[in-house]
Formats: structure tokens, sequence, C-alpha cells
């Protein structure tokens, strides 16, 4: 089976990768762990401020590539005989992940199920909502046990 | 681990039947696969044959329950599994009784038997999601 995990480096994505870590897998199991760098919107209200908003979008970028490399280096750890890849993409959050999991045929893709933008743990996040409708593929939505 | 499986004998939950086949899964995780009969929303007028048509789907779902059991405990021999048919809203008795079974995972079908889009998530997956207390796996068809 092919398992996309969708992290972005909030707990709740966290979450998503403990459980994989936890859960027992077979040997022919193979994991992505994918990030979505979506672009700040700083021309908001100011002026387009090009330095600003590529300077930004690039610590962003450093940020998911750090990020990227703990999750790989943990799932790695504890299936230390499984492949373990990585994928950095660069757009709209649901559009990227969706396309990813097509592209690279993912079987399943585990995510938490809210993320940073959520303010209310009771929700459902709305980039996991718009991933499982739009997923052509089984998805997980990791909670913390409540 | 405590997994609650939501069956409605539709295609997808086959599928989140099958899922559980093929996994690999540890000796201790434990079980639980339902089958959720809501009252009819018909019987307001019609009492008897509502009676009727509950009757039938009660044998129904004790049908598909039992094959889904039989079927997981020939992969999984070592795992406790138990079957159970529930009453009530749909939604509600599913969120119910996962928090009265501490369920850690919940697994059912994108679509039950209500769903008309392939595409389209079905309403119960997506309410059950909103309210779970735990995580929630929504099974899909393939392709």
């Amino acid at each position: 089976m092919r398992v996309m995990i969708a992290l972005d480096g909030s707990e709740c994505s966290k979450y998503a990768l403990d459980h994989v870590v936890k859960r027992p897998w077979r040997v022919d199991d193979l994991f992505l762990i994918a990030h979505v760098v979506e672009p700040i919107p700083v021309d908001i209200g100011i002026a387009y401020v090009p330095n600003a908003y590529s300077q930004t979008d690039g610590a962003a970028a450093d940020a998911a590539y750090a990020l990227m490399e703990v999750a790989k280096k943990e799932l790695h750890e504890a299936l230390p005989s499984h492949s373990v890849e990585t994928k950095v993409a660069f757009g709209m959050v649901k559009s990227e992940l969706l396309d990813l999991a097509k592209s690279w045929k993912a079987d399943l893709i585990v995510m938490g199920s809210h993320g940073r933008t959520g303010f209310n743990r009771l929700l459902l996040g709305s980039v996991a909502e718009e991933v499982l409708r739009g997923a052509h593929c089984s998805v997980e939505i990791v909670k913390q046990h409540k | 681990m405590n997994i609650l499986v939501a069956l409605d004998g539709s295609e997808s939950s086959q599928r989140a039947i099958e899922f559980i086949q093929q996994r690999p899964w540890l000796d201790l995780d434990h079980f639980l696969i339902i089958s959720v009969v809501e009252p009819d929303k018909a019987d307001v007028s019609m009492a008897s044959a509502l009676t009727k048509t509950s009757e039938a789907f009660f044998g129904e779902c004790e049908k598909v329950l039992s094959r889904a059991r039989d079927s997981v405990k020939e992969k999984l021999p070592r795992n406790k599994i138990e079957t159970r048919i529930l009453t009530g809203p749909v939604k509600d008795t599913i969120i119910d009784c996962a928090r009265e079974f501490n369920a850690d995972l919940i697994v059912m079908g994108s679509q039950g038997r209500k769903g008309i889009n392939r595409l389209i998530i079905g309403s119960v997956a997506e309410a059950v999601l909103r309210g779970a207390p735990c995580s929630v796996q929504i099974i899909r068809k393939k392709g």
C-alpha cells in the first residue's frame, strides 16, 4: 500500500505522524511525507512587495524542508526497513495534495483533522475536508483521542 | 487499539471490510463491527408497514454483520471481534457508540446506500468525521 502522510507542522499533523509510527505496517508498504508551502498573501491591502514576498516564501520553504527531514528521520527510525520519500510542493494546499496523491498513486492519505489555521478543536479543518472530498483514494483523518 | 467499523451493506462498506482483512493489525486490536438501523421517517402514517420493513432490515443487517465478522475472523483469528446492531439516527448512533467503545479509530465507507455520486463523500461519513471523538478512516473504492 502507498501511504501519503500530509504534514503542515501543526500539533495535529504531528499526531498523524505519531499514529503512523505506532501502527503495524506491511513490509511492502511505501510512505511519502508531503508538505505544501502556500504562497503567503502579503499583498492584501498593501502594495505588492516582491522582495518581502520572496523572502517570506524562501523562509517557508526552508522551514518545510527542515520539517520533512525531522519527520522522515522519525518515521525511518520507527520503520527502518520501509521506503520513505519526502516531497515539498508549492501552491494551494488542497490541490497540491490531491495532485500529489494522484501522481504518486497513493492508496491512503493520512492527515491531521485540522492544521495551523484551525481555531476550534471540535471542527474539522477545511483542508482535511476538501482533501477528503476530492481524494481518489482512502483518507484517514487523525484526531487526538478525546 | 479499539476499532469501530460501521457497515451499511453498501459497496464501499464492503471495501472497509476488505481493507481490514488486507492490513496488518496487532493481536490486541479489538474490532467492533456495527450496523445502524435508522427509524424510517415514513412511519408517521404507516406504522405497521414500517415494522415489517424494519424487521426485514434487521435481518439484512444481521446477515451483513455475521458475514463481515466471519471474513475478518478468518484473516485475524487471534483478534477480538464483536458485532452489534444499533437503532437510532445513523450519525449520532455511530458517534455515541465510538465514545462508549472508547474507539481509537472509526473505519467506514465513503458513501452509503443513499449516495448518488461516487465523487462525493457520503453525508453520514462527513457528519461522523466532524463529530467523532477519535480518528476516522474513510475507505474509498480505488479508481
